[in-house]
């Protein structure tokens, strides 16, 4: 009888990779962490790197109905959101990427999403090796606070993993991967050779260091950002940044709806919108409406991305940069035009000040801005995006802050308002 | 064909791989050519999965394995792409500098090869060095760049001046296409190619008429570059 038949998925996947574990341990990246001289860009790249990796592999998890990926999600914690906590700690956001680190780690993002769908034998292979990282980290942890000496543990988040919980942690783990069909073995020890493989030449990227290969990209600032160019320029790079806060801080919605998610996106966004500024108008107006849509199909209407530029603009007043200030507040108010377009200003204060009216809207008192909302995702509607309501009503509904008679009332208020602005005034009588 | 185009993307949506295969096996079989499954078939789905990326209604995973699945089934395509006769005419192809998106450059590059020309695709991520040093190695009649995404357009521009300037003796045609040039027409010129396409087929027929108009011949004999 073949002896590994006999074998467990686990026995299987340590004894066939144990070489590239042990490669992994030879890394010169991790000789220098051990030996306390490894850089600290090195370590944001890798916590960089492995968000993007890690948010690929926790979403396609997410995604799965088989039932053995549902069985492993309840045991897994979200290893991103550590990342993204010693992420935020190291407030590394304008610390350049190591560029070729971040288009290794956008493959393998790539690859996870791909393989979930086609060979669901390697996706375990994969999982094994990103879920086995979480040992490693354990043993190099105090090398970590050795080398960095964070005040008050943190920034060791990802590090410290499942803490003392790890070896029952794994045990479970192991357990549930090792109900996995026989069948799937071959391509789950294909899937961990390959996943080894890719983390290794991730490493190699990452240390020693070149002056050449670094620049900021969008993962730098969001590791879901997927690939887009942000502005080179500092002082434009931190102009956005400070936008997308003060639209983040306007309207309590995105806060609400899309959490740190989202705040992370709001970040990226801003970034991309900056780069623009250096596009000839036709190519900015043309890149606008199109982002304008893909954002309203999410539930953000184009109102936001409206006040979005405007405050980019604003600020960037003052600073130097006369012509990136002035396309984008010419898109901004491109925008406002279509807007109004579609709502005249009249007809937008009255839907307003009727959604504000209705008891639903009203007792939500940590949605004040839901009246604009709602009223700039009808302009939405008119302009040819109709997503935009059918997501709100759908988000109202799932959160169970309004019920159906409700959401009626809404699309009454709404009805009323696109009727009205045929004649100029509103049917039913204000 | 939009049948055909349909029940792709259907497969697809399913995750059904092997599915989507098979209608393009069918398809071949009852008669259709390949440029047709390219440019009715793999182009249209490959835009309607997009827009419905945009609209929210498929995720970045299902968007990452319809493009997937389309480039394995293109390489599956490869014997019938490769037995075309030979014209004695060389296309270099590339995706601009940090440019990903390759689907569209590595068909109008499969259509020149079906029309006997001989291509060389670099692919994505493609920097002036490298093009540079591909160029000065292969000697193209014609070199073509895509772009996708709108910012890479000044990157493009880059890239030409910096051919024009470094590879003078032969130096080649400059062509472009991609999304950009679809939506501005006047966009080619004004970042100094020589000619685009906004598609595949037309794209090989553009090129063989400027060649011809500048006194090159399209089959091997005569003033051709390789003649
Ligand atoms: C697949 C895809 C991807 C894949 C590409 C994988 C690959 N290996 O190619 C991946 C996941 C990498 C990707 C990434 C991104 N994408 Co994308 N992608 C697409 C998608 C769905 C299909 C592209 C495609 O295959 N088209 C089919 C081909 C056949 O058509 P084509 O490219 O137009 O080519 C034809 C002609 O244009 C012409 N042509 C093309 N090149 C050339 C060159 C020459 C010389 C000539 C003559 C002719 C020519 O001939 C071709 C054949 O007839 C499009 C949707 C769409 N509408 O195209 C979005 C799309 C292009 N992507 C988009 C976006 C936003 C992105 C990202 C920014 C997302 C992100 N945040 O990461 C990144 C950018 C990455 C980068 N740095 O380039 C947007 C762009 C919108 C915009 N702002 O302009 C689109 C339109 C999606 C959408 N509906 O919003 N994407």
């Amino acid at each position: 009888m073949d002896q590994s038949n006999a074998l467990s998925l686990m026995e299987k996947l340590r004894s066939g990779t144990w070489h590239r574990h042990k490669a992994m341990e030879r890394l010169p990246f991790v000789t220098a962490l051990v030996e306390g001289r490894l850089p600290l860009d090195s370590y944001v790249g890798q916590l960089r790197g492995l968000a993007v990796i890690f948010s690929a592999m926790e979403q396609a998890l997410a995604d799965s109905t088989s039932p053995l990926l549902v069985r492993l999600r309840s045991i897994m914690k979200s290893r991103f959101q550590l990342l993204c906590e010693d992420l935020a700690f190291l407030a590394s956001k304008c610390v350049p990427d190591i560029l070729p680190a971040v288009r290794l780690s956008l493959e393998i993002a790539a690859e996870i999403r791909k393989v979930v769908l086609v060979s669901p034998g390697e996706f375990l292979g994969f999982i094994y090796v990103l879920e086995g990282t979480t040992r490693g980290n354990r043993v190099h942890l105090s090398d970590i606070k050795d080398c960095f000496h964070f005040p008050e543990e943190q920034g060791t988040a990802f590090y410290a993993g499942y803490g003392e919980r790890t070896r029952i942690h794994w045990e479970e783990f192991s357990f549930i991967l090792n109900q996995a069909n026989r069948e799937l073995h071959p391509a789950a020890m294909q899937g961990a050779e390959k996943m080894y493989e890719a983390l290794e030449r991730f490493h190699f990227a990452l240390f020693p260091l070149t002056d050449s290969a670094r620049g900021l990209t969008a993962t730098a600032l969001n590791p879901e950002a997927g690939d887009h160019p942000v502005p080179r320029d500092a002082v434009i790079l931190e102009a956005a940044l400070r936008a997308a806060r003060r639209c983040w801080d306007e309207f309590p919605y995105f806060a609400i709806r899309y959490g740190s998610r989202g705040r992370r996106f709001a970040d990226s966004d801003a970034a991309w919108l900056a780069s623009l500024s250096d596009l000839s108008a036709r190519v900015i107006a043309d890149q606008v409406l199109w982002f304008g849509r893909v954002l309203s199909c999410r539930g953000m209407p184009t109102l936001l991305l409206e006040r979005q530029l405007e405050l980019l603009a604003d600020e960037l007043a003052g600073k130097g940069k006369a012509g990136a200030e002035e396309a984008l507040f010419q898109a901004a108010a491109d925008l406002r035009k279509a807007r109004e377009q579609w709502m005249p200003p009249d007809c937008w204060a009255r839907t307003r000040k009727r959604l504000a009216e209705l008891p639903v809207l009203s007792r939500a008192a940590d949605l004040p801005d839901l009246p604009s909302i709602f009223s700039a995702a009808l302009a939405d509607q008119r302009a040819g995006i109709p997503e935009c309501l059918h997501s709100l009503m759908n988000w109202l509904r799932k959160t169970g802050r309004a019920a159906d008679e409700e959401l009626d009332g809404i699309r009454a208020v709404l009805a009323a308002a696109y009727r009205a602005q045929g004649d100029g005034k509103e049917e039913g009588g204000a | 064909m939009p049948r055909v185009a349909e029940a792709y993307l259907h497969a697809l949506l399913a995750a059904d791989r092997e599915g989507a295969r098979q209608v393009v096996q069918a398809a071949l079989q009852s008669g259709v050519s390949v440029r047709d499954i390219y440019l009715e078939v793999f182009q249209p789905v490959q835009r309607e999965v997009g827009r419905l990326w945009l609209l929210n209604r498929v995720t970045v995973a299902m968007e990452h394995f319809c493009t997937a699945a389309t480039q394995t089934i293109m390489t599956e395509l490869y014997p019938r792409i490769l037995s075309a006769r030979r014209i004695q005419k060389t296309l270099l192809a590339a995706c601009v500098g940090p440019e990903l998106h390759e689907i569209g450059m590595r068909m109008v590059a499969d259509f020149f090869e079906m029309g006997g020309w001989d291509t060389y695709f670099l692919g994505s991520g493609v920097g002036a060095d490298r093009l540079l040093a591909a160029i000065r190695f292969r000697k193209p009649d014609l070199v073509a760049i895509s772009v996708t995404m709108t910012y890479y357009v000044a990157q493009a521009k880059e890239q030409i001046g910096c051919i024009r300037r470094e590879a003078r003796n032969p130096a080649p045609a400059i062509m472009v296409g991609g999304l950009p040039f679809l939506a501005d027409a006047e966009l080619w010129r004004s970042i100094g190619a020589d000619l685009w396409s906004p598609d595949a087929r037309h794209a090989v027929e553009s090129a063989s008429a400027w060649l011809l108009g500048k006194g090159q011949t399209m089959s091997g004999e005569g003033t051709g570059r390789h003649g």
